[in-house]
């Protein structure tokens, strides 16, 4: 039976290989993201033969994603996998940390992913897989993005919560928490690390490259699939083992 | 359903003839492994777990192996990779389990636990892992426990072995990744 899956952020990185993955493994998918190349990306896979429809909507805005997740009901019934992805990194030092930059952040990566786990959850009257997109940065700091660690290691919490209620009613939560992933975010000179910093940290990692995107898109995959059936309200780090060095 | 996914590999699997390890004996069977499993004296399940793999199309090598024995599994090792093929997967798998409160537990039987799992767990990765390294490839799966991360009454040295299989999974993860372990 094809699966309804639903992916934000997914117009580039992370959520773009994940679309293309569960694309390519026959899921029908409903795409989010706030950038109308959205769009153009649900053309492409359709070209391809692929089952794919795009709605443009920010996360952070909660009346605009619960119609979009209406609009996606209607129009493709009930979802078997959700997953949260959407996600920005912004450079702030402490000092210049105030209320807009702070919420501009957790808005997006904690607000965006319940919302949108919650209301996915909803819709799902026979069960199903629900994915949030955390950061190794749930687990270690990272100067001037305090905001970032505190919104990704909120969604561990949120996930753990959620896999326990939702549980009895045969959903599963699990969070994935990527490394350095070669991504546009992460090659932000302003808000990240780099080309130069990518390229001085993939030396450093015990599998000496920085992580590609479908490195994560795959893991999903296995998340979302029976493979997975009794792992729920678990962190799993595909971080090439960045967090388990120690040098 | 096999998907074939492990045609062509050769997997270790020790504690094979029950529980966990059958299951993943013949789930890679089904995938299309040349597996090898041990046990400890038991070859009545054994020798149903090889009727079980035969079903899905593989032959299983099965031998008596105490892991704790560096010379019985030098004989293992040596006899799976004769039969098989050099390996590429380890899954440490056997274990045992005592309960005794903590008073109670005899240095005896502290060895015991540890040997088989943590002590256990060193010998077979010791013994494939220079081939592994040498080849360019290995995949070694090791079977800890939530009592890794959590106290269990009456079962302290059980804790402390399982505690110890994940730091040694974690030291050995980032000492072989350099070695194209991918």
């Amino acid at each position: 039976m094809t699966r309804l899956v639903i992916i934000s952020g997914a117009a580039v990185g992370i959520g773009r290989a994940m679309a293309r993955e569960f694309a390519l493994a026959g899921d029908q998918l409903a795409l989010i993201d706030q950038s109308d190349a959205v769009h153009d990306l649900a053309d492409e896979l359709r070209r391809a033969g692929r089952n794919a429809a795009s709605y443009q909507c920010d996360v952070s805005d909660w009346s605009g994603l619960d119609q979009t997740l209406a609009d996606i009901a209607q129009q493709h019934g009930p979802a078997s996998v959700a997953i949260a992805n959407a996600g920005i990194a912004r450079k702030v030092p402490l000092a210049e940390m105030d209320e807009a930059a702070w919420e501009s952040v957790l808005s997006v990566n904690l607000n965006g992913t319940a919302q949108l786990l919650l209301g996915a959850a909803c819709a799902m009257p026979s069960g199903g897989s629900l994915i949030a997109i955390s950061s190794t940065s749930a687990r270690l700091g990272w100067t001037d993005h305090v905001h970032y660690s505190a919104s990704k290691a909120g969604i561990e919490g949120l996930v753990r919560g959620l896999a326990v209620e939702l549980g009895p009613k045969g959903i599963r939560a699990n969070t994935i928490l990527p490394g350095v992933i070669r991504t546009a975010q992460s090659l932000s000179e302003e808000h990240s690390l780099g080309e130069v910093g990518l390229s001085n940290i993939s030396s450093r990692l015990p599998l000496r490259r920085v992580g590609q995107p479908e490195d994560v898109a795959k893991v999903a995959q296995f998340l979302a699939s029976d493979a997975a059936a009794y792992i729920t309200g678990q962190s799993l780090i595909v971080d090439g083992g960045l967090t388990i060095a120690s040098y | 359903m096999s998907t074939g996914k492990l045609a062509g590999r050769c997997a270790l699997i020790t504690g094979g003839s029950q529980g966990i390890g059958a299951a993943i004996v013949e789930a890679f069977a089904r995938e299309g492994a040349r597996t090898a499993f041990c046990h400890v004296g038991d070859s009545e399940n054994a020798a149903a777990v090889i009727s079980r793999a035969q079903a899905l199309g593989a032959e299983p090598l099965a031998m008596d192996c105490n892991v704790s024995d560096p010379e019985a599994v030098a004989a293992f090792v040596t006899a799976a990779e004769q039969r098989n093929g050099p390996t590429d997967i380890l899954v440490n798998n056997a274990g045992i389990s005592i309960s005794h409160a903590f008073e109670d537990i005899s240095l005896q039987e502290f060895d015991t636990i540890l040997g088989v799992h943590l002590r256990g767990t060193f010998i077979v990765t010791q013994a494939v892992y220079a081939g592994m390294k040498s080849r360019g490839y290995g995949r070694i799966v090791n079977i800890s426990s939530q009592l890794a991360l959590k106290g269990g009454t009456e079962l302290a040295h059980y804790c402390a072995a399982k505690a110890g299989v994940l730091g040694m999974t974690r030291a050995l993860a980032m000492e072989a990744a350099p070695h194209a372990f991918w």
